[in-house]
Parts: C-alpha cells; sequence; structure tokens
C-alpha cells in the first residue's frame, strides 16, 4: 500500500485523497492572447475520504467547492498537486487509464434540470454506463438492471420510457442518483444535491443518500453551503474560503469544537430554532476577495476580528492538527466553546 | 425468455406498453418506443400551428408537382399500346418511346393503337413560334403561351421542378456542411474553433447574391448545380453560427460533465449528447434555407444571368413577362408559385422555431408534483 511516492496522507482507511491540489482558471488574457492574469480556484487543498465515510465541503459560492470536487474526479486537470485513489495516483492517468477508475467515482449534481439529457428517455440515461462498462450482457439483464436501479432510487420502473421533462425536480435527482449507482461506484461527489429542492424533497433526498451509504457502503464528499445540513448529514466536515480548506472537523459537536473565525462565523449564522436561545450572529464585514486577486497571509485575514497585523497579512498559516481529527489553518484560533452564547 | 412469457418482475414494465412488444424490444435490443418524445412534442405543436400546416401542405404539393413534372406535362404518353407492343411511361424517356409528339403519334397511328398522354400534352421546351402569347383558357394551353409559344403550365411545373431541386439539394449540403463544422468548432474550441469562427466571419462578409452572381458568371459551362454549389458556400456559415452557439451551450450543461464522468467517449458524447441537442437551430435555418435559394433562383433566371438558356425557371418566366404587359400570365403564374413557396416555407420555418425553442416548449409542458417515493 505504502511506496516512497506516497505522502503520510494516503492510510489504508483512505478512498480517495488530494495532496496539495490546486487549479488556476485563466482570468483576463491580453488581446494578443497571453494570460494575464489567473482566478486561483483552488489553492493546494490537502484532504482525504474514508471508506464509507461523508465528508462535508462547506463554503460560500465561488469559493471552489465544485472545483475541487471536479479535481477529485480528474473532470478538470489540476494546475498542481496529485490526486490518490485507492492508494493509486490518478493525477497524469490518461482518459483510458481512467475509464476503469470512472466507474468507480461518480457525480451528481446541483441542478436536476440540467443534469439529464432531454433527448433521452430515463431507460436509455441509465443503460448507457451499463453498456459503455459492459455491465450487462444483454438486453434482457439489462432492462432487468435499469428496473432493479430505478427502485433502489424509489421510482416505479414503469417510468423507464419517459423522459426526464415529465419529472419533478426530486425525481429527475433521483433519476441523476441512479445514473451515478449505475456503474457501482465506491465514491461520490455530491455537488450541493439538495441546493434547487424543495425542503420536503431536500429530506428525501438526503434519506436516499443515506440509505444507500449504509446499504452499498458509498463514500462522499457532500459539498454544500448550508451548513446545517451538512453538520447533520456528514461525519466530518471540510470549511473552504477562497480556496483554501480553513478547518477540518468532525461533525459531531462542531458547534462546541470549531475554532477557525471563518468557521464560527458560518456556525453563528446558522439560523436556530429555538427561540429562547437566540444569539447575535457574528457578522463579518466586506465582501470575500476575488479569485482572481486573492490578499496575501491568510485569504481570510481582510475580514478576520481575530487578524494580527504584521502576521495574518504577510503569512500564509500551515494547515496543522490541533486535536485528533481536528486540522485548523489559523494563527489565533478563537477557543473551543459554544459559540451562540454572545451577548 | 420468450414473447408469450415475460417474467414477474417485468409485469410493471407492461402497463404502458403491450406486453409483447417490451419483450420483443428486449429481445432484439431496440430501445422500446417512447409514447412522447422531444421529436413528437416539436410536431404536435407544429401541428396546432394552423397556418404553418396550410404551408407544409402547400409546399409538399409544389414539391410533388415538380417531382413527378413529367406525368403532368409532355408530349409522349404516359401509357400507350403502339404496333403491338404496350409502353409503360414513356413520358420518362425519349429513347424508349415510340414516337415523340402528339402530332406525331396521329400522323403514326394505327386504329388498334391508343394511348394516355399527360394533363398538358406539351413540354416546357415545345415551340410553336405561330402560337406566341396566347391567353388562358382559350385554346388547350390552358395557362396560356409565352413569346416562343411555350405552355406557360408545362414550364410552370418544371421550374418547380428547377426551383425545389436547388432548395432541397442545397439545404441538405449546406445544413450537413453548417452542422459538422459548427459543431467541431463548439465541441474542440481552440485552434479549431478560431479557424471556423474566422472562415464564417469572412464568408458572411460576402453577399450571397453578388458572390452567386459572380461564380456564375465567370464559370464556362454555369448550371442549376453550379449555382446550388455557389449558393452552399455562403449558406452554410449561418447554421455553423448557430449550430457552434447551441453547441457551446449545451456543453455547459452537467449531463455533459456526468457524460464524462461515466467515461464515454469523445465521439460518443458528441454524438448522442451534444448534437441532439444542438441542431434544432440548423432545422430551423434549414427550412429558410430553401426558402432563401428558391428565390435566389428565380432572381437569376429573371436577370437572364448564370443560367443556361434551356433552364426552365420561374425567374425566366417573370422576365418575359417584363417584356410584354400586355400578357399578365406570363408574371401572374410564375409570381404566384415563387410567392406561395417563399411564403409557406417561410411560415413553416417561423413555425418550426416556435415548436423548437425550449422557453415556448417548457411553457407547453406540464411538471407534475413530485410523485410519492417509496411506498
Amino acid at each position: 500500500m505504502s511506496t516512497a511516492s506516497e505522502p503520510s496522507i494516503v492510510k489504508p482507511q483512505t478512498l480517495i485523497a488530494a495532496d496539495g491540489l490546486g487549479k488556476l482558471f485563466p482570468g483576463r488574457s491580453s488581446w494578443w492572447g497571453t494570460t494575464s492574469s489567473f482566478v486561483h480556484a483552488v489553492q493546494g487543498v490537502s484532504l482525504r475520504v474514508r471508506r464509507g465515510e461523508t465528508l462535508g465541503l462547506v463554503g460560500e459560492s465561488g469559493c471552489g467547492k465544485s472545483t475541487l470536487g471536479r479535481l477529485l474526479l480528474r473532470l478538470i486537470e489540476p494546475s498542481f498537486g496529485r490526486v490518490f485513489f485507492d492508494g493509486k495516483e490518478i493525477t497524469h492517468l490518461s482518459e483510458g487509464e481512467l475509464r476503469p477508475l470512472r466507474r468507480r467515482m461518480q457525480i451528481i449534481f446541483q441542478d436536476p434540470y440540467s443534469s439529464l439529457n432531454p433527448r433521452m428517455t430515463v431507460r436509455e440515461i441509465i443503460a448507457e454506463p451499463l453498456r459503455i462498462h459492459k455491465l450487462v450482457k444483454n438486453a434482457n439483464e439489462e432492462l432487468e438492471r435499469v428496473s432493479e436501479l430505478l427502485q433502489k432510487v424509489g421510482l416505479r420502473p414503469e417510468m423507464m420510457p419517459r423522459y426526464p421533462h415529465e419529472f419533478s425536480g426530486g425525481q429527475r435527482q433521483r433519476i441523476g442518483i441512479a445514473r451515478a449507482l449505475a456503474v457501482e461506484p465506491d465514491f461520490i461527489v455530491c455537488d450541493e444535491p439538495i441546493s434547487a429542492l424543495d425542503v420536503s424533497i431536500q429530506a428525501q433526498i438526503l434519506n436516499l443518500l443515506s440509505d444507500l451509504q449504509d446499504s452499498l457502503g458509498l463514500s462522499y464528499l457532500f459539498i454544500s453551503h448550508d451548513l446545517n445540513v451538512v453538520q447533520h448529514f456528514a461525519h466530518r466536515v471540510a470549511i473552504m474560503y477562497l480556496g483554501h480548506i480553513v478547518e477540518q472537523l468532525p461533525a459531531q459537536g462542531m458547534q462546541m469544537t470549531a475554532r477557525h473565525p471563518y468557521t464560527r462565523a458560518l456556525l453563528s449564522a446558522v439560523p436556530a430554532i429555538d427561540v429562547g436561545k437566540r444569539h447575535l450572529p457574528v457578522v463579518l464585514e466586506g465582501e470575500v476577495p476575488s479569485p482572481l486577486d486573492p490578499p496575501p497571509g491568510c485569504a481570510f485575514h481582510p475580514r478576520c476580528v481575530r487578524a494580527i497585523a504584521g502576521k495574518c497579512d504577510t503569512d500564509v498559516p500551515p494547515f496543522e492538527d490541533v486535536a485528533p481529527g481536528h486540522r485548523l489553518a489559523c494563527f489565533n484560533p478563537a477557543p473551543a466553546g459554544t459559540i451562540d452564547l454572545a451577548p | 425468455m420468450s414473447d408469450s412469457n415475460p417474467s414477474p418482475d417485468r409485469q410493471s414494465v407492461v402497463l404502458l406498453l403491450s406486453r409483447k412488444t417490451v419483450a420483443r424490444a428486449a429481445q432484439l435490443a431496440v430501445p422500446v418506443m417512447p409514447y412522447a418524445t422531444a421529436l413528437g412534442v416539436t410536431f404536435a405543436q407544429l401541428r396546432r400551428h394552423k397556418l404553418a400546416r396550410v404551408g407544409a401542405m402547400v409546399v409538399a404539393w409544389i414539391a410533388m408537382i415538380g417531382l413527378f413534372a413529367e406525368l403532368l406535362a409532355g408530349e409522349r404518353p404516359l401509357i400507350c399500346k403502339y404496333d403491338s407492343h404496350i409502353y409503360i411511361l414513356p413520358a420518362l424517356s425519349p429513347k424508349s418511346a415510340p414516337f415523340q409528339s402528339v402530332a406525331e403519334y396521329e400522323a403514326k397511328r394505327s386504329p388498334s393503337d391508343w394511348a394516355v398522354f399527360p394533363l398538358v400534352v406539351y413540354g416546357p421546351d415545345t415551340e410553336d413560334r405561330e402560337r406566341a402569347f396566347l391567353p388562358p383558357m382559350r385554346t388547350d394551353h390552358v395557362l396560356g403561351t409565352d413569346a416562343q409559344g411555350r405552355d406557360v403550365f408545362a414550364r410552370l411545373v418544371f421550374g418547380a421542378r428547377t426551383a425545389f431541386t436547388a432548395g432541397f439539394a442545397g439545404m441538405i449540403a449546406f445544413a450537413l456542411i453548417g452542422v459538422a463544422l459548427g459543431a467541431c468548432a463548439g465541441f474542440f474550441g481552440g485552434l479549431v474553433d478560431a479557424f471556423v469562427t474566422r472562415l464564417i466571419e469572412v464568408l458572411s462578409a460576402v453577399p450571397s447574391l453578388v458572390l452567386v452572381l459572380v461564380v456564375q458568371a465567370l464559370l464556362p459551362k454555369a448550371s442549376t448545380y453550379t449555382l446550388v454549389v455557389a449558393i452552399v458556400l455562403t449558406r452554410w456559415t449561418e447554421v455553423a453560427r448557430l449550430v457552434r452557439v447551441e453547441v457551446f451551450r449545451v456543453m455547459s450543461q452537467d449531463y455533459i460533465l456526468a457524460a464524462r464522468a461515466l467515461g464515454l467517449s469523445e465521439w460518443r458524447i458528441l454524438r448522442r449528447h451534444v448534437l441532439p441537442n444542438a441542431i434544432a437551430p440548423a432545422i430551423v435555418a434549414g427550412t429558410f434555407g430553401v426558402a432563401t435559394i428558391v428565390l435566389i433562383e428565380s432572381s437569376l433566371g429573371f436577370l437572364r444571368v448564370g443560367l443556361p438558356k434551356d433552364t426552365t425557371s420561374w425567374g425566366e418566366m417573370l422576365s418575359q413577362g417584363r417584356l410584354s404587359f400586355d400578357a399578365w400570365w406570363l408574371m401572374v403564374f410564375p409570381g404566384g408559385c415563387v410567392f406561395l413557396t417563399v411564403a409557406s416555407l417561410n411560415l413553416v420555418g417561423e413555425a418550426l422555431r416556435d415548436a423548437l425553442d425550449p422557453r415556448l416548449r417548457d411553457a407547453a409542458v406540464t411538471h407534475d408534483h413530485e410523485a410519492p417515493a417509496k411506498s
């Protein structure tokens, strides 16, 4: 399992790992076509997802969550860093070498309206991966497999000949999940799978994902901007800000253990239902800086109440273990403790 | 598994389709015929559009008239008995015909011979200088004759053939070129896109009619085919432009990313996922393109530029009408044909555009509510 080239991040129970992964998108270009600036979408992120585990990835829009998910699946090429899947580096595999691995990692999308080809029937959508990866021998087997998959995601097999436009958002999301499950993956990137759905349907989809994890032993990277959902759905949570992961900690009790000022600001913004426990949210000043021109030092320092002048604005804080299973990138973290006891 | 005995877990599928259909489709690896295809929705919309329906019928009729021109006008019979032989459709081939005109038949026939002639017994090029400028409905020239004494009806019928051959051949050619180049530009991007885009820009700057005029005037043997080629060379750019943009739109959709994540080959993604969703504007542009080609062909005929002298064209008839205003039938009939054809094609094109517009179509499609999940 371990060779010299593998960093300490790859451990036996690790299914997929990123090591210093980064992506620069060309930004503005001068008129003769040379790129003069880059969008720093993901900047040297290291993380790992264990087998059968859900890692929640939380951050504001535009912080690079989706890009990170796509980098892990090699759907976009990383600018630097490495990706490991099942103990094997896949960063530089060709598309042909990657094909057998494509089966083992899948993605489900936020927008159920653009994630299904409108010109294909549900049956064709789900059968296509089965055929490509030769998972079925003949048409009878294919029909049985598709109908089994539909039942697995809570749809009726007689929906097979229908087209996507005949379904609701939640049903479409289920079809997308069935398509991903068709190739029997080990790892699924859930790219905000419930953000576009009604609240009641959000719960249904979450329950479905959770049931599937239990029965199939799936690992998820669950991308969301809803910390509340992630706290309850994920085993561990990674907080992302402007292309960096600033804190990574167990989801259980993170209200108490979170220490990064940004994480605490996010937690304090989660609406509380219990009126008696009302607290003042930590209000972040200003806007997220442009990823075209990220600030020096800690990316969060221009908006951070705990920033130390001369330190946070010049040095990049290292991403270090502060407790078992808890990693943090901050020079001046808040003490652990409840957040909602603000005056 | 036999046709008559599908397994119990297949029962549920059978609700919408007959048991046999599903079982057979499964055996033959043929996708089960959908009951509401996207194309079906489009045609349902098209059918509701009354004017477009009329337009489509007019176009179909004129196209059929052009296709079966020999059966409607010509000097050789459709079927005849001559010299104890039965000849079938000598109208189609001069060589196999025992005689070449009605006059010859009348002169040579024996009492036992018979012949069934087309509706009008004059070909488009049958000249009779003594019977020039006959008005309609006076003689057996139902729609009159022109300056050379040629039958107007016969010339209209063969003019339809010229117009529609040029129109449809041209449309198919420029649609194919446009879809291929536009799809490549959008799909591969980069240098391919830069090259195709520059090509489109350069060619779009040349006015179609002017280019066609120049090409036809310079070619030593200009014909309807060179005319079509010249039109195709300028018209494909519009299709390519539309398809390229549409491919860009489709490429940004999540189902393309899903297809990549599933490990589909680039070719399969282009063929199965990109093209079916990106050719709608090409269909619309193609319909309008037929109308444009018919117009250009008539214009050239009218100007008497670049088409061989013996080409039967509505435009050429119109130009005769210009020479003698008294002969109104030389303007009204071919003019009416051009107008009807172009207007009908435009009606169909506009209805197609409406039917294929996803914003309008989505409004027509009802989304049912989330069905109860696991029960």
